[in-house]
């Protein structure tokens, strides 16, 4: 049974955490209190945001403490992570699932803290949403498209791909439907998750994929690591969304990434598509994760068949 | 020193008697095969022919050898076929990848197992080929051997020796030296051999490198480290990625089950070392690994000769081995021959 947390009310509060990297600079916090208050939210900052371990926002334990904190505090209605990084998936063995599983709330943000959302929607059953993580929030658009996601209970806003000259043009190298739980999140850190008991149940699902700053030859790595699994073949469909800054590196003779991945899903016919909005950049759209979604290929469209969160 | 469980696991573990290829001799027949990417370049091929000249020995090619698809040596149904047939081929001893790279975890699904199994012989590589030698290893019980890719085994004298003594030796390889220091003590060698967790343990070999490994996490492939002293090594990651993949690893419970964890010499695994990323992040692989590892009961070392250096021992999958770290030091002991005289009898 999908639990689904309440929709944000004015004055809630929200946390602001980082589980695994740190915020580059002071301002980004400063910005990220103002963003979180300019929506209606009162914002709460983590005690170790400014915390440093090598690449981390802090030790395992201080990121742990943080996030626990912002998660069982009844007086917290949200947590947003405000960047991503890495790290997160050290918190995955000591997540209090169990009560969050009885005490809910929206938990948001993309990246490295996809470890973290897949990990709560599998353990817990909680709609977890993946949406730009508060360094990412940088125009009105994508202001208003997170504020409507966190306090709408109407089924999520749908994620069209708008090409910019052409109205209905989008590259579908295998047209189709898919109907069934959308599990999006990053591609790395979805493989990172293999093998382990926090590895979301892909079968039937619509998957809606994005990753940053790969060679288009490790992003095939990772997807031949869903094809040898055998779970590839049981999916409904594959959209892509944004890779940003991921290509071949200079190389000429490297295929592109949509060739790559068209080798896996073409063979199998699983209805695919590229470039949807989805990913970390503010051109995301908020997407909930284990609601049911309907995507159809040709169209480049996932529109959902039911709403994220609930009332009360 | 706490002495682990390993002291007791050496009942159940040495029940499992892996299949031993026979050693190479001169005048044997290898096979050439891509089923990565591609060589280099045509003088790779060149000068590695000249050296299995050297050793006496007689080769066949692949006959896809030479084809290139995207980073791939040709479609995967291309490298299969090469595969295949040469393994299949009774006058070869031994099948010797002459490159890593990328892409053999993809031909996994259409590997021909059984036909694996009832032609027992050698299979040597690391980088990529990894994705090969576990699941071969795991699903047929024939030792594999974690080496240098043909066109790397005459890199230099201590990569070479290693590299007889495990596919042409029918005895133990024994203690694991590291490169006698020809520079008269100038200079270093980093990383020394370092202790994160000292302890002993006893137990059949596996491991590789860790891109790879991370890759079969969930498959049908997934690395078995049960009762197993674990080898990883990985190149041009940087350690907060490395950590990604260990973290996976410890999330699975795969150091709970092994006895015992050899970190390579991890060449290039530098903070803004990546060719992905460029980011200079001061967290050297040393205190990752302290961070992730430190709290493990089994011993856990840093620095061997494995992998992606140019010095690289020869390591075979399945054979029984120590590993002892302690405050004065690292010993690790190959105890058991990777190879036999005579072929096995293959399972039909």
């Amino acid at each position: 049974m999908l639990i689904k947390p309440r929709a944000l009310r004015n004055k809630d509060r929200v946390a602001i955490v980082a589980p695994a990297s740190r915020p580059a600079k002071p301002s980004i916090v400063a910005r990220a209190k103002r963003i979180v208050h300019e929506m209606g939210f009162e914002p709460v900052l983590g005690r170790h945001l400014f915390s440093t371990r090598g690449y981390m926002a802090g030790s395992a334990e201080e990121r742990l403490s943080d996030f626990c904190q912002a998660l069982t505090d009844p007086s917290i209605h949200a947590v947003w992570a405000i960047t991503g990084g890495f790290g997160s998936i050290h918190l995955l063995d000591k997540l209090p699932y169990e009560s969050f599983k009885e005490n809910p709330k929206i938990v948001l943000g993309c990246d490295d803290v996809s470890h973290i959302l897949l990990a709560l929607y599998k353990k817990s059953g909680v709609v977890t949403l993946s949406a730009p993580n508060l360094d990412r929030i940088d125009n009105k658009e994508i202001f208003e498209r997170v504020k409507k996601a966190l306090t709408s209970c109407d089924h999520p806003h749908e994620l069209v791909h708008r090409d910019k000259l052409l109205d209905d043009f989008c590259y579908s190298p295998v047209e189709g439907f898919g109907k069934g739980k959308v599990i999006a999140c990053n591609l790395t850190a979805l493989i990172s998750l293999f093998g382990t008991p926090y590895e979301p149940d892909i079968e039937g699902a619509v998957l809606l994929l994005e990753d940053r700053s790969e060679r288009n030859d490790i992003l095939d790595r990772w997807l031949t690591t869903l094809y040898i699994s055998g779970k590839l073949s049981h999916v409904a469909a594959v959209a892509f969304g944004q890779l940003e800054d991921c290509d071949s590196r200079g190389s000429f003779n490297m295929l592109s990434f949509e060739e790559l991945a068209c080798d896996r899903l073409a063979s199998m016919r699983i209805p695919c598509c590229f470039d949807l909005p989805f990913g970390q950049s503010a051109d995301t759209f908020v997407v909930p994760i284990g609601v049911t979604g309907i995507l159809d290929t040709a169209k480049g469209k996932l529109s959902f068949t039911e709403s994220a969160l609930s009332k009360d | 020193m706490a002495f682990t469980r390993s002291e007791k696991l050496i009942a159940t573990s040495s029940a499992l008697e892996p299949v031993k290829p026979k050693a190479l001799r001169k005048g044997d027949t290898v096979a050439i095969i891509t089923p990565s990417s591609p060589a280099f370049e045509p003088g790779t091929l060149k000068f590695s022919l000249e050296w299995l000249q050297k050793l006496g020995l007689k080769y066949k090619l692949g006959r896809h050898t030479y084809e290139s698809y995207s980073s791939y040596a040709g479609s995967e149904a291309a490298r299969l076929e090469d595969f295949h047939t040469l393994w299949a081929d009774p006058d070869v001893s031994a099948v010797l990848p002459l490159r890593g790279g990328a892409g053999a975890p993809g031909l996994l699904p259409k590997l021909d197992f059984d036909l694996i199994a009832s032609h027992p012989k050698i299979l040597c590589g690391f980088s990529d080929i990894t994705g090969l030698l576990i699941p071969i290893h795991q699903k047929t019980g024939l030792v594999t051997f974690h080496g240098p890719t043909l066109g790397l085994m005459y890199e230099n004298a201590y990569t070479h020796n290693y590299y007889l003594k495990a596919l042409m030796g029918t005895t133990p390889i024994g203690v694991v030296a590291d490169p006698a220091d020809e520079n008269g003590g100038w200079g270093f060698d980093y990383p020394p051999r370092i202790v994160i967790t000292q302890g002993k343990g006893r137990g059949r070999l596996t491991g590789g490198c860790l891109t790879l490994i991370r890759g079969l996490m969930g498959t049908p492939y997934e690395i078995d480290c049960r009762d197993r002293i674990v080898f990883l090594e990985d190149v041009d990651e940087e350690p907060h990625t490395i950590d990604r993949m260990l973290s996976q690893l410890l999330l699975a419970k795969k150091f709970d089950q092994a006895v015992g964890i050899i970190i390579g010499d991890c060449n290039g695994c530098r903070p803004g070392g990546s060719k992905r990323n460029v980011l200079t992040l001061n967290y050297s692989l040393e205190t990752m690994l302290r961070d992730r590892l430190g709290h493990l009961d089994i011993p856990v070392v840093y620095g061997l000769k494995i992998g992606h250096t140019i010095d690289k021992v020869t390591l075979p999958l399945g054979v029984m081995a120590t590993l002892e770290a302690t405050a004065s030091g690292v010993k690790f002991k190959i105890e058991e021959a990777a190879c036999a005289d005579k072929a096995p009898s293959s399972k039909k």
